[in-house]
């Protein structure tokens, strides 16, 4: 009954709306980012399917189905360069779904600006994509400063109270800028930063960083990457028997997959995150962020994290300004972006004049029985800390 | 101290697998006098059959060494049969290119069947250690190194005590004078081509051990078999032996004292001034072939 | 010039006249054709007429992307100015590493260069000023004529690169070049003063490449060192060149527009599988193409 009702409202949606908006996304389906890519591409298939149950897309009187055309672009950002400007100039699709990762959006950007396109965003938080002066770009994650800040506002309210942090980080413009986030922030708290290293991207051991930390023993251990990186620092401070109070690691922790590739080595590891789904707000699409949860478990059989929300949001925003501005003008649909301040699922989502949001907060999560939940900075659960040594 | 000490066993371990990952270069250089570009991408080639036997059939990396081996020893005799006896009288110049091409064929082809994702092989004993003193020891680096040491020393014993590798070794120093002693140089050259190619693809069972791997690693892993050709000089096992300890303590310093990411540029730059001025290596002297 | 030579710089004129009748991909494509284009024809100088291979020439397209982008960004300078600097920065490194790599042979002469190409691209991921591996935007173009500028610019560095071939083919410079080509120890003995033609041709290739790398970035606004220093644009050189034939003046155009044309479509088709058949294609290509090409027709 209720897949009858279903298929009936698609199909409905499919009858108002007979004109089709095609929106472009190059995102990384394989290569270093393959698992946040996946992420993000459910947020915007989540968005799309619910939109077009809705009718499509409402264009001043006429309604659009949405379509979004996708491309792999391998984790590498000159492929995702090239495939935008693919789905602009060839494909001639003037709105643009973010890719995921910081520099692959870096490199987009420069390409959708120069084509005088648009872009909304969930995937980048470098701060650097928003110091261009480009007009076209707008992005809803906090930057990447941010990450750092939360790990270690975190661990200074702990007991008792770590001394001593080392900081390591991927090169990569998202990943380095949440490092100095760590840096500084420790810095005024107090803490003795006494490590701060890099490590190219797509490095694969990081002995040489392990045997200094190993040297030095910090109280606090904090790791700026994506994905694999968070999967290869836990895996060789297990392996170098390195065991610090606390260790904070951006992006892997909320994924589903960092829980499997670790098994309990992932326990208690910290992790800034965007969005939780223990935030609470009213949606104008889910209902409210409870509503996506739901919607999504649905559609997927496990919980959001916050890069398919990002992903999601990303849409609704640029959704809600073509809506608003009642026409597929790029320069109209933008004046309502910089006007937004809207209540979503996600957060309150409004942008300044560089496109970057400034309206809502971060979270830090932890690893508590295989599940990630909620510390700071409102507590789902109690944070666990020390942290105990490797099993 | 104990870093260095630290420092030294890292260099030790690594050092002597790049000199057995680079010893099917040495010697396809030495004796064909063809560079193979395509080098890395054999050993990636191997690290995906070890990680697709790991998955399939739960084979531990170690135990599909001979599989592997035995793989890449067909797979240079066809590569030898079919591709590189055309272009040998070429010039090396072109040798290179169509190796670089092949290059560009194995990645791309094991990006289409395994997705440009990093693998690894996750054997049970990955994130072992032992402390020795001060020093840590991880599990699988002393496995490595102790199987690199055991392989590198059944290619010597190859070269050394068997007609096969006598005769190898003659074909490199001077061909037409093998062949008045009666060895012939097409046969030799397709087995040395297969023994090569067999190197790569059994250390490459052994690199997915170290570490995780994409279709795409196999250019910087040519680039490491050529500095340690280069530096030891080429074709002997002493001289790859060398070489590999050698970029082993380049790496393992470099990464430690000036950052990971100067480590590959390190490499570089070293191989770029070997080649202007002793392009004949450390070891010097002509021993495998002419050039 | 043969006639094929002057078929082709017809074709390279009336290029000149095209664009209002080009669709934007189109004229990307025919951009990107004229970019390898002036690569294959400034490795003719070296490869074609002095006989040695340089496989990392990319290395200057680098270099002059590089040093453009950084001018650009840092310090606001306006893009002639930028690429001339681009340019003339790659020369005088050419003009520096040449009497000692000119001194390698053949293969040892390609690798060496295949290092240095890779080892400046490692020092551009490891340096601060050049944005380090995440690359630079450069500034976008919002002068006249769009990017149809940049079409025209590498039309006039192609026409420009065609000429000195042309100038070659036929200059007392050239036969200096040819000879060293031929048998460098005889031209040595008749009194050639070979290192310094080597450097020389060494050095003009270096200029073009530099160039051509200056535009590039400029154009495609995202550069980063895998890009500005990548292998596989060396191949691809190396294949429009082998493909036109080594040696003539036309053959290294002819060459480029046929490999992008095929290389192009190809990857608007076949995005996934369109390095595999590149791969192919090179080997097939060296299998293929006889012997003679690789000398002068």
């Amino acid at each position: 009954m209720v897949r009858l009702l279903i298929a009936l409202m698609v199909l409905a949606g499919l009858s108002l709306a007979e004109e089709v908006l095609r929106l472009g996304a190059a995102v990384s389906f394989t290569g270093k980012y393959a698992k946040e890519g996946e992420l993000l591409r459910r947020g915007y298939e989540l968005w799309k399917e619910k939109v077009n149950s809705m009718g499509g897309i409402k264009v001043g009187n006429k309604r659009y189905r949405v379509e979004i055309v996708y491309y792999d672009d391998q984790s590498d950002p000159k492929t995702t360069a090239k495939l935008v400007e693919k789905l602009i100039v060839e494909d001639g699709i003037k709105f643009i779904l973010g890719p995921y990762g910081s520099a692959q959006v870096f490199a987009a950007a420069g390409i959708v600006e120069k084509h005088g396109a648009l872009m909304v965003q969930g995937g980048g938080a470098s701060s650097k994509i928003y110091k261009q002066g480009y007009r076209h770009i707008f992005g809803v994650f906090n930057t990447a400063p941010d990450y750092g800040r939360n790990l270690i506002d975190l661990a200074v309210t702990l007991k008792p109270e770590p001394r001593t942090v080392a900081i390591i980080y991927e090169k990569d413009i998202f990943s380095e800028d949440a490092a100095r986030g760590a840096l500084e922030r420790a810095k005024e708290k107090g803490l003795k930063v006494v490590l701060f290293e890099g490590y190219p991207k797509g490095a694969q051991d990081l002995s040489s960083l392990m045997i200094k930390i190993r040297a030095k023993k910090p109280d606090v251990v904090i790791g700026a990457g994506h994905f694999r990186d968070s999967v290869l620092v836990v895996k060789q401070l297990k392996q170098f028997k390195i065991n610090p109070k606390f260790v904070g690691l951006t992006v892997g922790p909320p994924v589903p997959a960092f829980v499997k590739a670790l098994g309990e080595d992932a326990e208690y590891v910290f992790g800034p995150v965007q969005w939780s789904k223990a935030f609470s707000y009213k949606d104008p699409l889910f209902g409210d962020t409870r509503g996506y949860v739901e919607a999504y478990r649905k559609k997927y059989g496990e919980d959001p994290e916050y890069h398919s929300a990002g992903g999601t949001a990303a849409a609704m925003a640029l959704q809600i300004a073509i809506e608003r501005a009642g026409t597929l003008d790029v320069e109209k649909v933008r004046q309502e972006l910089l006007n937004m301040k809207v209540e979503t699922f996600y957060g309150v989502i409004g942008f300044d004049e560089t496109g970057k949001i400034v309206t809502k907060p971060m979270a830090v999560v932890q690893i508590q029985n295989g599940k990630p939940v909620t510390v700071y900075p409102f507590r789902e659960a109690e944070p666990v800390y020390p942290k105990p040594a490797w099993k | 101290m104990d870093t260095v000490l630290q420092l030294l066993v890292e260099s030790l371990f690594l050092g002597t697998f790049y000199a057995f990952m680079s010893l099917g270069f040495s010697l396809t250089w030495g004796v064909l006098n063809i560079i193979n570009l395509a080098y890395g991408s054999y050993i990636i080639l191997g690290a995906y059959l070890a990680y697709t036997l790991h998955i399939y059939l739960g084979l531990d990396p170690v135990l599909s060494l001979p599989l592997s081996f035995t793989g890449g020893f067909l797979l240079g005799l066809f590569f030898q049969r079919f591709l590189m006896n055309r272009v040998m009288n070429l010039e090396p110049f072109m040798v290179l290119i169509l190796t670089f091409g092949l290059d560009i064929f194995i990645a791309n082809a094991l990006n289409l069947i395994f997705r440009a994702d990093i693998r690894s092989i996750d054997v049970p004993y990955a994130e072992r250690s032992h402390l020795l003193g001060p020093l840590i020891i991880t599990e699988v680096k002393a496995l490595v190194f102790v199987l690199s040491l055991i392989l590198t020393a059944l290619v010597y014993l190859l070269l050394h005590r068997t007609w096969t590798g006598r005769a190898i070794r003659a074909v490199a120093l001077d061909r037409e004078g093998a062949r008045t002693v009666g060895v012939s140089p097409e046969k030799i050259f397709l087995i040395t081509s297969g023994i090569g190619t067999g190197i790569a693809l059994a250390s490459g069972n052994l690199y997915g051990v170290l570490q995780g791997f994409t279709p795409f690693d196999g250019g910087m892993l040519t680039v490491k078999a050529f500095l340690v050709s280069i530096v030891g000089g080429l074709g002997r096992v002493e001289s790859a032996v060398a070489g590999g300890l050698f970029l082993g303590v380049l790496e393992v310093f470099t990464g430690f004292y000036l950052g990971e990411g100067w480590k590959f540029f390190a490499s570089l730059i070293v191989m770029f001034l070997f080649l202007i001025l002793r392009p004949r290596g450390l070891l010097g002297g002509k021993y495998y072939g002419e050039t | 010039m043969g006639r094929h030579d002057l078929v082709v710089l017809a074709g390279l004129l009336a290029l000149s006249i095209l664009p209002p009748f080009l669709t934007d991909y189109l004229e990307r494509v025919i951009t990107s054709a004229l970019l390898l284009a002036s690569l294959a024809l400034a490795q003719n100088i070296l490869l074609g007429y002095t006989g040695y291979p340089a496989f990392g020439s990319v290395a200057f397209f680098g270099v002059g992307g590089y040093v453009t982008a950084v001018l650009m960004k840092d310090l606001s300078l306006p893009f002639p100015l930028a690429l001339l600097c681009g340019t003339l920065f790659s020369g005088l490194l050419a003009l520096l590493i040449a009497p000692p790599v000119m001194r390698l042979k053949s293969h040892y002469f390609a690798i060496t260069t295949l290092a240095l190409q890779l080892a400046l691209g490692e020092l551009v991921a490891n340096l601060e000023v050049t944005g380090g591996a995440q690359g630079i935007n450069l500034p976008i173009y919002r002068g006249p004529g769009g990017y149809l500028i940049f079409y025209y610019l590498f039309w006039t560095l192609t026409l420009v690169a065609f000429l000195i071939n042309a100038y070659v083919e036929r200059s007392t410079f050239g036969y200096a070049l040819k000879a060293i080509r031929e048998d460098e120890v005889a031209a040595e003995t008749l009194g050639v003063n070979t290192l310094l033609f080597k450097t020389a041709s060494f050095t003009l290739m270096a200029l073009i490449t530099g160039c051509s790398g200056g535009i590039y970035a400029y154009w495609i606004t995202y550069i980063d060192p895998t890009s500005m220093f990548d292998p596989v644009l060396s191949v691809k050189m190396f294949v429009a060149l082998l493909m036109g034939g080594v040696g003539t003046v036309g053959g290294p155009v002819a060459g480029a527009f046929v490999l992008e044309v095929v290389s192009e479509t190809l990857w608007g088709q076949f995005p996934r599988v369109h390095g595999l058949i590149l791969g192919l294609l090179i080997v097939l290509i060296v299998l293929i193409i006889p012997k003679g090409i690789w000398r002068r027709r």
